[in-house]
């Protein structure tokens, strides 16, 4: 099984963090007793720039989850053909080629979902098997790169695409001061990722995926997800996450890596989930990783914010196309998310 | 690989078909022209009782979509637990056995999903790779078992589940009068049902998993699908849609069908989703089926309404428990769902 293509696809309004925190801060400024605080967090949330689906002016009169829903659906189909194209092509592959497509977003919902409405535009072939997958959040880029692994091991033969699209912008309460939204607010972009896997018996190059696993946190469903109303899906964030992942990752990471004959010293690759900094933080402190080991993603994060479930595959795209390891490197691709839970991926490049 | 077992549960709140269409009536008699015409569609639906996740006089108190995914949530976890556990007692197994979960579901939504929540409450096992698919509609239930078999595919000596849990009653649309509102209000009911599927390596006393296929008809995205907004989900179902059915399902059927070296005259047993009268008359015009070949399914939609994506697998349930074919028996499990969509497997008991 070969990860065989990666790509992504941002909407083309791109902003500056000095651009979007001001008007978030105007646009609450009467509501939260601490002005000042919107100003602390962007400081320590440091990112650059992020995209948005609509240009920043229309998010004002975005009064409803139906109108917020149905731009999810036009620029989602739209971000994933591009990012889907985009994928085949670094692959050498066509649409015609595909068996499979795994979908997921959490930002959004459709039915017919987006891959049917995608078979439409992009021609794919009409017996494509398709998996919309709603619930799993941020983990959900990495759950469908194993699921996908799972399908191309059943039919080493064919190709499977993962496709990945979140608007987290058209998520935004607009009436919610609570500090999890402020804080999701000012870290989540949009963007788009495609990832193509390609059974054993396909001709592909790229890392290989050796093998992975899912590990759930038992009685931590109140850490994370959505709250989902007539008002939309507002945010469910506790700051007991940082300190789940610290108890729990590396001890999943090192029974994982063991079952594979491998320690952590054996990875020369990090491909992580870019959910915040003390997400990061958390991640780097619980796995005792080398300074500049999680460069990629910060990277990731300054540039885009956290992207939910597309996040660990842009990550995955930087290492493709700009800091491919040497042959023969391992890598671990990890991202973790609501339930609580983490999907690990055992790469070897 | 082999379907080891299929179980179904329900709210406890049953009704005639005769008491829901006067609380329809109290609702909406006087906004329709002619009230007569509600209880002609109703009567046409073939439906003589359903199931409910609330007591029906709760529904007029539902005016929100929020509070209505609420209820989903609740009752999903319940009736959703019971169908998982009956299924997997049938096939002498436990909780922790399950290695796949592929939970579907198109008329509530969750995240966490209603699998990880099930996760914590059964005791499922913390490295069970969870699939919770939204979008897929009718079809779902078909998709999920043939997706449940690629699984095992890939891992012979695993366990796979497909969980469906269908709440359609907490979609109603008070205020929306159209024809398909009306309809829809009519024929859809509430349940849930589990199948367990098993990796060849485990055989089991059930009907084989031979092939399976997906097949979307193009350009028909506006056939069937929910119109989604703060007011929760809209239905659309176009006029067209048995003639769509009766169109193409022959043709699909036959080239599945010839691929694994069979014809429609090979085969003994019909598992068909129950979508209404008007769908199951056009597949049996379509597939030149009898009524005796139909019977499983017209006393499903009778007993319980048409359930959505858990509808074929509760056909399934009423097979395996009550009309097994003889050893040796191809059978047809057969599901539409918007797209518009159609899943076919391919069965040998």
């Amino acid at each position: 099984m070969t990860i065989a293509g990666v790509a992504t696809a941002y909407p083309p309004y791109k902003y500056d963090q000095q651009t979007l925190l001001p008007a978030l801060q105007r646009h609450w400024a009467s509501r939260i007793d601490d002005p000042a605080f919107m100003q602390r967090l962007q400081a320590r949330v440091g990112l650059e720039t992020r995209y948005l689906a609509l240009p920043l002016d229309q998010y004002y009169s975005l009064n409803t989850f139906g109108q917020a829903n149905d731009h999810w659906i036009r620029v989602g189909t739209e971000l994933g053909q591009q990012a889907l194209c985009h994928a085949l092509s670094r692959a050498g592959l066509s649409t015609s080629d595909l068996g499979a497509v795994f979908f997921t977003s959490i930002t959004g919902i459709s039915a017919p979902s987006i891959d049917a409405r995608l078979i439409n535009r992009m021609n794919l072939p009409r017996t494509i098997k398709r998996v919309p997958i709603f619930g799993l959040g941020c983990v959900a880029g990495a759950a469908c790169i194993s699921r996908a692994a799972d399908y191309v091991l059943a039919y080493p033969d064919q190709v499977a695409a993962v496709l990945s699209v979140e608007l987290c912008s058209l998520t935004l309460q607009q009436d919610d001061t609570s500090i999890a939204n402020m804080v999701s607010s000012s870290l989540f972009g949009d963007g788009a990722a495609a990832v193509l896997l390609a059974g054993a018996a396909c001709e592909a190059w790229g890392p290989k995926v050796l093998t992975t696993r899912s590990a759930f946190y038992p009685d931590t469903e109140h850490v994370m997800g959505w709250d989902i109303s007539e008002k939309g899906f507002r945010i469910v964030l506790s700051r007991d996450v940082p300190e789940v992942i610290f108890q729990n990752l590396a001890s999943d990471v090192d029974e994982f890596l063991a079952e594979n004959n491998l320690s952590r010293s054996d990875v020369g690759a990090w491909v992580l989930h870019t959910g915040g900094p003390r997400i990061l933080e958390a991640t780097a402190r619980a796995l005792d990783l080398p300074d500049h080991a999680l460069d990629v993603s910060w990277e990731c994060l300054r540039r885009r914010g956290n992207l939910s479930s597309a996040s660990v595959l842009a990550v995955l795209e930087e290492f493709m196309q700009k800091r491919r390891p040497d042959a023969g490197t391992y890598g671990l691709l990890a991202a973790m998310g609501p339930g609580f839970c983490a999907e690990l991926i055992l790469l070897q490049w | 690989m082999t379907i080891a077992a299929a179980a179904s549960a329900f709210p406890p709140y049953e009704y005639d078909q005769r008491v829901i269409l006067s609380a329809l009536q109290r609702q909406w008699g006087p906004k329709v022209d002619n009230p007569i015409f509600l209880e002609r569609l109703q009567a046409r639906v073939g439906v003589d009782k359903r199931h409910l996740a609330l007591p029906i006089e709760e529904y007029y108190d539902l005016k929100t979509w929020g509070r209505a995914n609420n209820h989903w949530i609740d009752v999903a976890q319940e009736i959703g637990e019971q169908a998982l556990c009956r299924a997997l007692t049938r096939a002498k197994l436990l909780p922790c056995d399950l290695d796949a979960l592929f939970f579907v579901s198109i008329t509530g939504i969750s995240c966490p999903s209603i699998d990880a929540r099930l996760a914590n409450r059964m005791g499922l096992s913390m490295n069970l790779k969870r699939t919770p698919i939204f979008g897929l509609g009718c079809v779902a239930g078909a998709v999920g078992l043939s997706r449940a078999a690629d699984y095992v595919l890939a891992y012979p000596n695993h366990v796979a589940a497909v969980l469906a849990v269908e709440l359609c009653s907490l979609t109603l649309q008070q205020e929306d009068i159209s024809i398909a509102n009306i309809i829809s209000s009519g024929l859809f009911g509430d349940g849930a049902a589990a199948v367990i599927v098993s990796g060849a390596e485990r055989e089991t006393a059930g009907p084989e998993i031979l092939a399976t296929r997906s097949v979307l008809y193009p350009n028909s995205e506006h056939i069937l699908g929910w119109d989604i907004s703060e007011k929760g989900f809209k239905m659309v179902l176009a006029r067209e849609l048995p003639e769509i059915v009766q169109e193409s399902l022959g043709p699909q059927v036959d080239a599945f069908l010839v691929e694994n070296n069979l014809t429609r005259a090979d085969l003994k047993s019909w598992i068909l989703h129950t979508g209404g009268p008007r769908v199951l008359e056009a597949t049996a015009v379509a597939l030149g089926l009898s009524d005796q070949d139909m019977s499983p399914s017209w006393d499903c939609l009778r007993r319980d309404g048409n359930l959505s994506s858990a509808s074929v697998l509760v056909v399934l349930e009423e097979v395996m428990l009550r009309r097994r074919p003889p050893p040796g028996t191809y059978g047809l499990l057969a599901a539409m769902g918007p797209g518009f969509s159609a899943e076919l497997v391919l069965l040998r008991w």
